[in-house]
């Protein structure tokens, strides 16, 4: 027994002292090839054959999200690139101009009110696994969203879905689509195959979905591995947005789930993956001079702003938000959180729906930064500093508030102390109090708080309704009037027209400022140079169809 | 015959304080057979005088620097650490004060017997496990052969120190050095335990330094008793003689408080003054301090040796 | 000895139900449950309520507690709220990992760390004591994650001998495991010189040479049998600590352990893992600490005889 201990310890030693050696390369099959120096000798020869030729064929991504399922449709988490890669949008959003486009419908329209869309399918179409993809097949599939997702309110207004024949199918919705369409435009709003899901039962196609998306599952996925996708054959697309239409060039990917973003960061400069996803700010400034790894900075959409609980003093008073609002210095944030956050003005950033450079033009002008006008609009409330002590007092009361910041929100807890910092100048007393964001959810929408601030990330301006409709705002701020505008801008059917009614609302809010938009966070996705054909439609939208490996 | 004889033995530490001279060149010697009593205050360096003659002292901080120690007629001090293994425990013995904790807690008794017999091979001993019973035998310990599967915290204080010494005298030396053996224990195991020294030194012939501050043990079991103080021998000689005539001033001042061997023997008398730290010891003779009789001379020159016959030899310049 | 152990599992168990029960409490109590946590920003009281109600999170906390008390006593830990995955297999197919990363780090910290202190001790005050016991409170004082940091940049980054992060071999866990342990071998080689140092001075140490034996085999037969005491408790006691610490460097180094579970647990607020998770750890610490205990009795008849 004695023996057979000391034998296991002395072979554990000689592993490790072999592991050791520097002349050991990556050996381990499922480990990602990191041979860097290595195809030197094979490059030359084989640059007389062809220039371009792909030289690998399976591509390796570090993600910094660890999707907790595969099936998009029982998942709580958005942004997990892997759902993305699994399954296959209904329609995807060109950012440049503004519009849907189609991605696995051939084509779609939606009716002059607005309340009807008809998505026409391609013909013949399969999952991956081979089973029908046929119009009936979608209508399955959006009626399982609505009985088994925690989101299911995405489709709220959905009347009828109805298969017209073998490749349309018919939506109606009295609210019209642009609540649904941020759905459809990702992996929640798929086709997964629901006859799949009823075989084998919900709880094993969360782990193991079949979708109809550019990759499917290789081998049996559990929590917290990582992925193995294989090239789906069966795949088709008429995303605009792309070259290839056909299945992907790429034969596997292996999806990474690495939590820590310097890890993640190391393993793209030691070239042991090829695309990271999600590099830390403080890597970026070293890796966009280094010629062998691109970088792509993609924002957010949604942003955090400051949230000041307007039925109870001293922000109930107009006054006191607008100098607050005047007092904040984007520029400052920005430089401080290196570049991990975009300034920005008003609540509709350039990654949502509806975005328009008017809105920010407006709070630009409305609220400068300028300490000096925002010490005047404190005065003018009655707050200014009788004793000298650099903070402002009304009544005898000096001007000290709660502010609360998210613990789990790296911007958050990093931009506190600059925003103390900035309303110090005013006179403004900030006392920094982090929390779990469950509990910053729940007190700020109580209203049982003073200011802090508040994150939402969503692509459609819809978002603003839950914003600032009663028992959900966590400024306390709804009132009838605004009420009604959302509820008009939520349903107007023209792209432009919509533009024009949310940019009516941004002005209404910050006339009001009951929250202050400070800042969006970006997304920074490195990866290799010899990665070609990178598309990133959004943060969660990495599209993988033209991308081939060509190492020089 | 002399069994031991220890010439001019000079030892200091390095101490936080400086340089100590511990042992300030010390002489005596010791016959076969014989009993000397080395007696003194705590700190006069009895136990290092006994620790020497192992060569046990830590080095460092501690250090021989001057003097032989011969025994059979070789210079320990020239002995190999090899050499010095075999001499220990098997040739020269020691004990110490506390039984308590002079016994490794986690082996047997009978073990740590076997491991000297195994160690030292004495002569006449059939097997190791019947050396060890015997062992235990002889220090009169009841039902060894099952006592020597006990662990030490199983035994009572007077085993330890009788198992001690079964053990030490287990390879039968020709040197014992008992360093305070009776101290630690009650009084009423102490006599049982020094009897049990006497009975076989008797059986084998061995020759016994019992270190001690208790002159009742002294005048007991001793045949010969030298006197230290700090560092040095201030008087050598026989028993009786000794307690009937001493002549050195500091033996006369620890015979003081006891006058006579019918009355109750007790510890050594206190003597006005403190024991001298070694590290800045008073120059000349290192009692003058303390010394009633104390001359100009004593206190600029240390004094010698004085033979005043009959083996009776003190280090005064009274005698001088 | 086996009465012993029995007597000390039994009144363990109410240790162990007093822990979960507490961790419960503090996890139930605090504010933000996990549907806030889930559901986005949009979700309306009504789909949290749903929700709520769905996950048993709507009924009152004691009243959860004996619910999952009861299914734990039946083998059941839950499901994971998250990822719908019998908690028991999620915590099966991490522990294999961490097990590997902790006990290699922890047997080579120890193969390490022991022989190093008892070097320092034999040759205390030498320049041989003061340069290992610098090295050992160099890696004692420094963060586990620094040394993970640390190893990347040299062994992954510059020289290129070894992987960054994953685990797909062998020599992906000689990082992790060598971050881990280092700060161990400066602790055990500190512990283990200290007390070496303090048995040495033992009398029964100067009886053992007065006996004759050699100076190497009083080292190894007489002192670090009863040095080894403290320090095999010492050990003992870390190993739950040890598997349950590991989680920063299983996040640095993306190792598939229980660290990487419990922290994604924690984040996303799911309930059951966390639970069990506490719950093994609390019965790991009470069988480490009894191991331990009886590991000491092995080595030193004193205790064994109580």
């Amino acid at each position: 027994m004695k023996r057979l201990k000391i034998l296991s310890l002395l072979l554990v030693l000689v592993i490790a002292l072999t592991a050791c050696a520097p002349e050991a390369a990556p050996a381990a099959d499922t480990a990602p090839d990191t041979s860097e120096e290595a195809p030197v000798a094979a490059a030359e020869e084989s640059a007389s054959a062809e220039e371009t030729a792909p030289t690998r064929t399976k591509l390796v991504i570090a993600d910094m999200f660890t999707p907790e399922i595969l099936d998009n449709q029982q998942s709580f988490m958005g942004y997990a690139l892997s759902h993305g890669l699994i399954g296959q949008p209904l329609l995807r959003y060109d950012g440049d101009t503004g519009v849907f486009v189609p991605d696995f419908v051939e084509s779609f329209s939606i009716s002059e009110d607005g309340k009807t869309m008809t998505l026409k399918l391609p013909a013949g179409y399969k999952y991956s696994n081979g089973d029908v993809l046929d119009a009936q097949a979608l209508v399955d599939t959006i009626n399982r969203y609505v009985s088994i997702s925690p989101y299911s309110y995405d489709y709220d207004g959905m009347e009828s879905v109805t298969a017209i024949d073998e490749t349309t199918v018919e939506i109606v919705n009295a609210i019209g689509f642009n609540v649904m369409n941020p759905t459809f435009m990702g992996s929640f709003g798929a086709a997964w195959n629901v006859a799949v899901a009823e075989a084998v039962g919900d709880e094993a196609f969360a782990s193991n979905p079949v979708g109809s998306g550019l990759y499917s599952i290789k081998t049996e996925w559990a929590p917290g591995q990582d992925l193995e996708l294989v090239r789906n054959d069966n795949y088709l697309t008429n995303n605009p947005l792309v070259e290839n239409k056909g299945p992907a060039y790429m034969e596997e990917v292996l999806v990474r789930f690495i939590a820590d973003g310097q890890t993640r960061a190391n393993e793209l400069e030691a070239g042991s993956v090829d695309i990271v996803y999600g590099l830390p700010a403080s890597a970026i400034s070293g890796m966009e001079s280094n010629p062998d790894i691109q970088v792509f900075k993609v924002t957010f959409p949604g942003q955090i702003s400051i949230s000041m609980n307007t039925t109870k003093a001293p922000f109930d008073d107009m006054a006191v938000r607008k100098a607050v609002a005047m007092a904040v210095n984007r520029d400052q944030l920005e430089v401080a959180l290196n570049g991990s956050v975009s300034a920005e003005h008003a609540y509709v950033n350039p990654s949502m729906i509806a975005y328009t450079s008017e809105a920010q033009e407006y709070a630009k002008e409305l609220y400068p930064n300028d300490t000096e006008a925002a010490k005047a609009l404190l005065a003018e409330a009655g707050w200014e500093d009788t004793d000298g002590d650099g903070i402002v007092e009304k009544d005898g009361e000096a001007f000290t508030v709660v502010f609360l910041v998210d613990s789990g929100s790296v911007p958050q807890t990093d931009a506190g102390p600059v925003i103390q910092a900035q309303l110090k100048e005013i006179g403004i007393d900030v006392q920094i109090e982090q929390h779990d964001r469950g509990y910053i959810r729940e007190a700020m929408n109580a209203g049982d708080y003073e200011i802090g601030l508040y994150g939402y990330i969503w692509v459609d301006p819809d978002i603003l309704t839950y914003r600032f409709s009663e028992g959900m705002s966590p400024s306390q701020f709804a009132p009838a009037e605004l009420g009604e505008m959302l509820d008009v801008a939520r349903e107007v059917p023209d792209p432009e027209d919509r533009v024009a009614a949310y940019l009516d609302v941004q002005k209404y809010l910050l006339d009001n400022v009951p929250m202050i938009p400070l800042m969006s966070e970006n997304l920074y996705v490195g990866a290799r140079s010899w990665v070609k054909g990178i598309t990133i439609l959004s943060p969660d939208q990495l599209v993988l169809n033209d991308v081939t490996i060509i190492e020089e | 015959m002399t069994l031991l004889e220890i010439k001019n033995l000079h030892l200091q530490f390095q101490s936080d304080e400086g340089l100590a001279l511990v042992l300030d060149g010390i002489n005596f010697d010791i016959k076969k057979g014989e009993t000397l009593g080395l007696v003194g205050e705590s700190g006069c360096g009895k136990s290092v005088t006994g620790l020497s003659v192992l060569r046990l002292i830590p080095t460092p901080p501690g250090e021989i620097t001057e003097g032989e120690i011969i025994f059979e007629g070789e210079n320990l001090l020239e002995k190999s650490a090899k050499e010095m293994q075999n001499i220990r425990g098997g040739r020269i013995a020691m004990i110490f004060q506390d039984p308590m904790v002079s016994l490794n807690p986690v082996y047997t008794i009978g073990d740590q017997i076997a491991e000297a017999i195994d160690l030292h091979q004495p002569k006449g001993i059939t097997s190791t496990w019947d050396g060890v019973v015997e062992a235990l035998d002889s220090v009169q310990i009841a039902d060894p052969e099952s006592r020597a599967h006990n662990y030490p915290h199983q035994f009572s204080g007077g085993m330890r120190q009788r198992g001690m010494i079964a053990m030490m005298l287990s390879c039968r030396p020709s040197l014992l050095i008992a360093d305070e053996p009776t101290t630690a224990l009650d009084v009423t195991v102490q006599a049982q335990v020094l009897q049990v020294i006497a009975d076989l030194q008797k059986e084998l012939g061995m020759a016994v330094i019992l270190i001690t501050h208790n002159l009742g043990v002294v005048a007991e079991s001793c045949d010969r008793v030298a006197v230290m103080y700090a560092g040095t021998i201030a008087e050598i000689a026989d028993v009786e003689k000794l307690f009937e005539n001493p002549k050195h001033p500091y033996t006369r001042g620890l015979l003081g408080a006891i006058p006579r061997a019918d009355r109750d023997m007790n510890d050594l008398a206190i003597i006005e003054g403190s024991v001298p730290n070694h590290v800045n010891p008073p120059k000349g003779c290192r009692f003058h301090p303390r010394c009633k009789e104390a001359m100009d001379i004593c206190r600029i020159e240390k004094p010698t040796d004085v033979d005043l016959g009959e083996d009776h030899i003190v280090a005064c310049h009274l005698y001088g | 000895m086996l009465r012993y152990i029995t007597k000390r599992l039994i009144f363990s168990i109410p240790i162990v139900l007093g822990v979960t029960l507490i961790a419960f409490l503090i996890l139930y109590l605090t504010p933000g449950d996990p549907v806030t946590n889930l559901l986005g920003s949009r979700a309306t009281p009504e789909a949290r309520a749903e929700l709520s109600e769905k996950l048993g999170l709507d009924q009152p906390v004691l009243v959860q507690y004996g619910r999952w008390l009861g299914n734990v006593l039946h083998g059941d830990l839950g499901t994971s709220i998250l990822t719908k995955q019998p908690v028991s297999e999620a915590i099966g197919s991490r522990l294999s990992y961490t097990l590997k990363l902790t006990l290699t780090a922890f047997l080579s910290s120890v193969l390490i760390g022991i022989p190093v202190g008892i070097f320092a001790a034999a040759k205390q005050n030498t320049a041989a004591d003061h340069i290992s016991m610098g090295i050992a409170m160099f890696f004692y004082s420094m963060p586990d994650f620094w040394f993970g940091l640390m190893l990347i940049l040299v062994f992954s980054l510059t020289l290129q001998w070894l992987p960054v992060s994953g685990a797909y071999g062998p020599k992906y866990l000689i990082l992790p495991a060598l971050a881990l342990g280092l700060p161990k071998i400066g602790s055990i080689a500190r512990l283990m010189r200290a007390e070496t140092l303090e048995v040495m001075r033992e009398e029964y140490s100067l009886t053992a040479r007065a006996k004759g034996i050699s100076e190497w085999l009083i080292m190894f037969k007489h002192v670090l049998r009863n040095a080894a005491i403290p320090v095999m408790v010492m050990l003992f006691l870390a190993l739950p600590w040890l598997i349950s610490g590991a989680v920063v460097i299983e996040t640095i180094f993306a190792w598939p352990g229980m660290g990487q579970l419990m922290y994604q647990a924690i984040l996303r607020k799911d309930f059951p893992v966390i639970q069990a998770l506490l719950l093994i750890i609390a019965i790991l610490t009470v069988l480490f600490n009894l191991l331990g205990d009886v590991v000491a009795g092995l080595l030193d008849p004193r205790i064994r005889v109580k």
